[in-house]
């Protein structure tokens, strides 16, 4: 009887697992979020050029021997020594000027290929690197955006992502004066999944951590949020008074309870419309009150994983993203 | 669950020996990332452990986070952010306009803004380990001298206490957010700059207390 429960029971796991990872998909959603990644990305990537030499110059804020004692890397412990190993970044081996913005602007090249979707199999995985050489150069002064990014461009990796909305379909369809239906891809589905599972996580250790805070029990982490005046954009401390307070408290309770919500309800296809308005609420709102723009904007890109091609469809009524065209 | 799936027939299209490779290469690849993630705020001895195998792959793919929290703020009382200011020489430092801040980089929504923000919170971090804080003190004084043609007499790393409500309807220096009563200095050190621009940091230990940054370095 055991034996058979066992034998059902892997039985189960085995087929649910095939059909979660290896049924094939429509791409289009990855494309979207190619795009949109793209976006996130260059911006990211801008954002360095003002200060490209003040932080990774010669006399820079923060040189190369500087970030390996910060990090424990000049040691030579195991721990240190797989620092050295994890964090290697192309802008490790300059410090003058020209070298560092030829590295810069070549990366620019590369995240607009991938944003307009040219080469895309090989500039995303190029994306990649890219992001990856900036956060490793001096990962002490990332923050929450590098994490989403680099999760959204890895797993993009895998995906046909320039399949549609991409200049390499463009380019294919010049080639081609015979179309033939796009095929879907187990690729696609892959390359989905693991967003999904890995947003999903991420919402649950972002409630879970919060609840190890009082605040967040309390009802008063909002109100800590707002009174940072040196990050929040909005100024929102006439809540401070009570009754306005128990929006603050109401506040604080909602994001912990949606964020909780998002993990293990995002699965139920009837919930996702509901739970992705929300969350496009939430993010917006965090993103006043903390000043984390890119952050909140990577958020809401990611949280796109979860809207069907279908839905795309309806709302992409381009010839160029006909069904009846070439994949590339 | 699978909601995007179109054609559930081509599953059989992969065989299932590269099925299962296919399978066991993800099951590893969640596995580092269940770890790395759950490892974030206050790892275990047994995650301590099982991240000297991940670690590698993990931080190489920015997985595994040494510095930043997942959980974007405790959004506690000692949550707070931080400054640093360096005094020019020649100029007295019980003025604090004298005083000149990291680069102004103009609005606050930006991730070069963030950036600096969180150098501040490093150093406010690493202000117990004389020998680091001078390293970074350092670094930032000689980016002054080169960058900014300013000569630092003095540095200091400052903690930006937050209101409280009360505060809020309090007095009128209360009610003022940047007002010089929320601020604590948590690094201070007088700088000595060579004639070859060679520089020096003496901590002067006047700091009042130490900062509890949003830092997360293992």
């Amino acid at each position: 009887m055991i034996k058979n429960y066992f034998n059902q029971l892997i039985g189960a796991v085995g087929s649910t697992w095939n059909r979660f990872w290896f049924t094939s998909s429509d791409p289009l959603t990855l494309c979207v979020i190619r795009i949109l990644t793209g976006i996130v990305a260059i911006i990211y990537h801008l954002s360095h050029s003002w200060d490209l030499t003040r932080w990774f110059g010669l006399h820079g804020l923060l040189p190369i021997d500087t970030v390996h004692r910060l990090t424990g890397a000049a040691n030579d412990s195991v721990f240190d020594q797989q620092f050295v190993v994890a964090h290697i970044s192309l802008l490790n081996q300059f410090d003058d000027v020209a070298n560092l913005w030829t590295v810069h602007i070549f990366g620019l090249a590369i995240l607009l290929a991938f944003t307009l979707g040219l080469w895309t199999r090989i500039t995303t995985i190029l994306s990649l690197t890219v992001i990856l050489t900036y956060i490793h150069r001096a990962p002490m002064i990332t923050g929450h955006v590098e994490p989403i990014l680099s999760m959204l461009l890895l797993y993009l990796c895998i995906a046909p992502c320039g399949t549609y909305l991409s200049l390499d379909r463009i380019r294919a369809r010049k080639k081609q004066s015979v179309t033939t239906e796009i095929p879907s891809s187990i690729s696609a589905t892959v390359s989905m999944r693991f967003i999904q599972v890995h947003l999903a996580a991420l919402y649950f250790i972002m409630a879970l951590s919060k609840l190890a805070g009082d605040t967040w029990w309390a009802g008063e982490a909002v109100w800590w949020l707002i009174a940072r005046s040196e990050t929040r954009l909005i100024d929102l401390t006439f809540l401070s008074d009570l009754p306005a307070y128990y929006v603050v408290n109401a506040w604080t309770h909602l994001i912990v309870f949606f964020e909780l919500s998002f993990a293990l309800l995002v699965w139920y296809r009837i919930a996702r419309p509901l739970l992705l308005g929300i969350a496009l609420l939430m993010w917006t709102t965090l993103a006043l009150l903390t000043g984390a723009l890119l952050f909140c904007l990577a958020m809401m890109v990611a949280n796109l994983v979860f809207v069907q091609s279908t839905t795309w469809r309806r709302y992409l009524n381009n010839p160029l993203d006909s069904p009846t065209t070439l994949a590339t | 669950m699978s909601s995007q799936a179109t054609t559930p027939a081509d599953a059989n299209s992969m065989t299932s020996s590269v099925r299962g490779f296919v399978s066991l290469a993800i099951f590893i690849h969640l596995c580092f990332v269940f770890l790395a993630i759950t490892s974030n705020v206050e790892p275990s001895l047994l995650q301590q452990r099982l991240l000297l195998v991940a670690r590698p792959y993990a931080q190489l793919l920015n997985i595994d986070l040494s510095f930043t929290p997942y959980h974007l703020t405790h959004a506690t009382i000692d949550d707070v952010d931080h400054r640093i200011e360096v005094l020019p020489a020649g100029k007295m430092s019980t003025d604090e306009d004298n005083w000149v801040s990291m680069p102004d980089v103009g609005w606050r929504g930006t991730e070069r803004y963030a950036r600096y923000q969180r150098l501040a919170s490093m150093m406010a971090y690493f202000s117990a380990e004389e020998d680091t804080a001078a390293l970074l003190a350092e670094s930032i004084c000689k980016n002054f001298l080169e960058q900014s043609s300013i000569t630092p007499q003095r540095i200091r790393c400052r903690k930006h206490l937050l209101q409280n409500r009360s505060s809020i309807n309090g007095l009128a220096a209360d009610r003022d957010p940047f007002a010089q009563q929320y601020f604590r200095d948590v690094y201070t050190a007088n700088v000595l700059v060579g004639a070859d621009g060679q520089i020096n940091v003496v901590p002067t230990g006047s700091a009042q207390e130490m900062a509890q940054p949003d830092t997360n370095r293992k």
